[in-house]
């Protein structure tokens, strides 16, 4: 009997401070319940950023910048780690159990359209007005990007052209080709990457004259270049299958199948980043790429020659160089939207922004600070600056990245001849459009 | 229960009462996601905004979509040649350490660890092997002059190259059919050589049917997990080339998370679950026939 009894009242015990600290636990792990702000305290907020490495380190700087600035809100910034395209399933979970954070990053293009279409962002016009943020504040693109159904969702970042031309200047003359001279038509570009590349006997190419695709050569870039339309807006339809739309992908597989798809993957497959990145190997003559190239050309590969500029111009197309960037919401749930809008409203403008976009090499979307001389402090970045009058963009649209997703998944099946470039796009579309119709539907 | 009197009553309570933490995680933990997930799959479900009954809409969508058989075929291809070969190496390497040498335990260590490595640290490591210029694997084929193909950017190689990244993990199976291999009495093949059988006939007579249960619990737990196989597609080639590697469960997850289609991947989680029931049924009531548990009477 008295062991029955011990051991029923160790039980207890055990099971009472069992439950007892698991509760402890669980309101610990909600975020904490601020102070209302104007009594004794800072109102403290969460933001969370997505990236790593260096993002983080700026990020931080920013963090204490915000702080010590004033003293109403504090900010805690959390690094999410970044996934892939279209995927933020950090952000995602947080918003539908109902604890988000108070802020966060959010790419704009695609993800934001399709979440504040969801009714996962809270609108922000009220702030916007009431403190004079308008339109001519960024650029119009930037602007129209983070807008759905006429009310404003978030406030752009940056303002990065993404598809840029670089050139290795040495490797021009090396190849018997004029070093400054940009090709003007795609024709010409064809005939300058065929001097260029170099084969060798194991199936894979020791230098890569041009491949369209890799980096940031996506469907998108490459179709704007040709004059493609994606998206019209009024009717709510998916245009991607047109005849500019084709001789887009037409011509990337024109390089698949000259230069063999096989031959180049094998190739591309091995190409490293940062100090491996095959454009300052040498593996690669001419590539596309992010603006942040020319901040990483500086970091990694300071004495390469090399040239930037836009894609040529296709028979028939335009000059155009696709932008990109990302976007401050306040999610569904957030606790402190106002706090939290002082937060990103200093974040994408000041100095704030500023920092930002010097540290990664981006540009920002803020119309006063991207006038700054710091963004044209080089020959290259003032050449960017001019590309831009030509910017094209992503049209904002409720499947965004399941669009993207298709697309760059019929321009693998052209490039490995599985079907042609119009049935690639053909399917794209017709799924697209069943994804969409079904979205507006609220399925 | 044995009777209706208190005492048993009391019992009752107790015993519910000491495995009371595990009964809560198995209903939070278990039968509420569990239950979730099939209410989920008779609705359009977001995530962010409330989930809309449909009824069976999404299981019949389903069959009309490409990517679902495409990704079906997928696993399915992997499953059925990984799983056999995966116990084929896993048995000769412990038939291999079954024998009386120097440095077992070390082999054995060295065999097993593999299975260890995390998938993602491993993933990152085989996308160096299978690198078409740079890559072991074809470093090694060239020594023999022979030019490998561009396993994961070649649709046709990119799967087998999966099989054979996870036929490097068999090290977990292996330490099974070695305690089984230690299991199997002595005088059986003592009594079998003295009837003159030979090493292979040995193999055939005594070692195997004796494995059959070690065999079985592998073949059955290889299958269950086989079709789950996610990671390293996600990692090493996110579906590609040409959707040969998109496996059921990275589209299951592409649907979930990046289209906003929860009620659809909840569908196809259960469409997965009915054909693994029913595949592990199928090899549970074909197992009488070769599987021989030691002691039965036949």
């Amino acid at each position: 009997m008295k062991r029955r009894d011990f051991l029923k009242h160790a039980g207890l015990l055990v099971a009472g401070a069992a439950l007892g600290s698991g509760a402890g636990i669980l309101s610990g792990c909600t975020t904490p319940a601020a102070r209302p702000g104007g009594s004794k305290g800072p109102v403290d907020i969460t933001y969370w950023h997505r990236g790593g490495g260096p993002a983080a380190d700026v990020m931080k700087d920013l963090q204490n910048m915000f702080n010590e600035s004033q003293s109403q809100v504090r900010v805690t910034i959390e690094m999410i780690p970044p996934e892939g395209v279209g995927i933020n399933q950090k952000l995602l979970s947080a918003v539908s159990a109902g604890t988000p954070p108070d802020c966060a990053y959010l790419d704009r293009g695609g993800m934001l359209s399709s979440w504040a279409v969801r009714g996962a962002l809270v609108p922000l016009d009220s702030y916007a007005d009431a403190d004079k943020v308008t339109e001519q504040s960024y650029y119009a693109y930037t602007w129209d990007q983070v807008r759905n159904d006429g009310k404003l969702y978030g406030l752009p970042l940056e303002a990065n052209p993404i598809t840029l031309l670089f050139w290795r200047k040495d490797m021009f003359e090396k190849a018997g080709l004029d070093p400054d001279k940009v090709p003007a038509t795609m024709d010409e570009l064809d005939v300058m990457v065929e001097k260029l590349y170099k084969k060798s006997n194991d199936n894979t190419y020791d230098v890569i004259g041009f491949v369209p695709w890799f980096k940031t050569g996506f469907m998108v870039p490459i179709g704007n270049s040709f004059g493609a339309q994606w998206y019209d807006r009024a009717s709510q339809k998916v245009l991607g299958n047109g005849p500019n739309n084709v001789r887009a992908l037409d011509w990337m597989a024109s390089y698949a199948k000259k230069y063999g798809i096989e031959t180049l993957s094998r190739t591309t497959q091995a190409f490293g980043g940062a100090g491996q990145d095959p454009f300052i190997t040498g593996q690669v003559a001419m590539i596309t790429g992010h603006v942040s190239t020319i901040a990483n050309m500086k970091r990694y590969g300071p004495d390469v020659k090399y040239g930037v500029g836009m894609l040529p111009v296709p028979a028939g197309g335009r000059k155009s160089i696709y932008m990109a960037g990302e976007s401050a919401v306040i999610p569904k749930g957030s606790k402190h939207p106002d706090e939290a809008w002082q937060f990103i409203k200093w974040l994408t403008s000041g100095e704030a922004i500023k920092k930002w976009c010097v540290s990664m090499g981006y540009f920002p979307a803020h119309t006063e600070v991207s006038k700054d001389p710091v963004f044209a402090d080089s020959p290259e970045k003032q050449q960017v600056i001019s590309f831009m009058e030509h910017g094209t963009t992503n049209t904002p649209m409720p499947v965004g990245d399941f669009y993207w997703t298709k697309l760059q998944e019929a321009v693998d099946f052209t490039l490995h001849s599985k079907k042609t470039a119009q049935q690639a796009l053909d399917d794209a579309v017709r799924e697209t459009q069943e994804r969409l119709e079904a979205t507006l539907k609220g399925q | 229960m044995r009777g209706v009197n208190p005492v048993s009553w009391r019992r009752l309570g107790q015993g519910l009462f000491f495995i009371s933490p595990w009964i809560l995680g198995f209903i939070c933990l278990k039968i509420y996601p569990l239950s979730s997930s099939l209410y989920y799959s008779l609705t359009h479900y977001d995530i962010l905004t409330a989930p809309k009954w449909t009824g069976f809409d999404n299981y019949i969508a389903l069959t009309k979509d490409r990517l679902f058989w495409q990704s079906l075929y997928n696993t399915l291809y992997y499953a059925v040649l990984a799983v056999p070969l995966s116990i084929v190496v896993a048995l000769a390497l412990a038939m291999v350490l079954n024998t009386r040498i120097r440095g077992l335990a070390i082999f054995r260590t060295l065999f097993y660890m593999p299975s260890i490595v995390p998938a993602v640290a491993a993933s990152i490591l085989w996308l160096w092997i299978f690198d078409a210029k740079v890559g072991l694997l074809n470093l090694a084929l060239g020594q023999v002059g022979i030019v490998g193909p561009g396993w994961l950017t070649n649709e046709t190689w990119a799967k087998p190259a999966l099989i054979l990244m996870s036929l490097w993990a068999s090290g977990s199976s292996m330490v099974i059919f070695l305690a089984g291999l230690q299991g199997i009495p002595q005088q059986y093949y003592e009594a079998a050589s003295v009837d003159g059988a030979g090493r292979i006939r040995q193999f055939w007579h005594v070692t195997i049917p004796l494995l059959t249960p070690t065999l079985f619990f592998t073949l059955v737990t290889g299958l269950i997990g086989s079709v789950q196989y996610f990671t390293q597609a996600y990692i090493m080639t996110n579906g590609g080339p040409v959707n040969s590697t998109l496996m059921y469960a990275l589209y299951l997850f592409n649907n979930a998370f990046r289209y906003f289609r929860m009620g659809y991947a909840s569908a196809m989680a259960w469409i997965l679950f009915l054909i693994v029931l029913a595949a592990t049924l199928l090899l549970f009531r074909t197992s009488r026939r070769w599987v021989h548990y030691e002691g039965d009477v036949r």
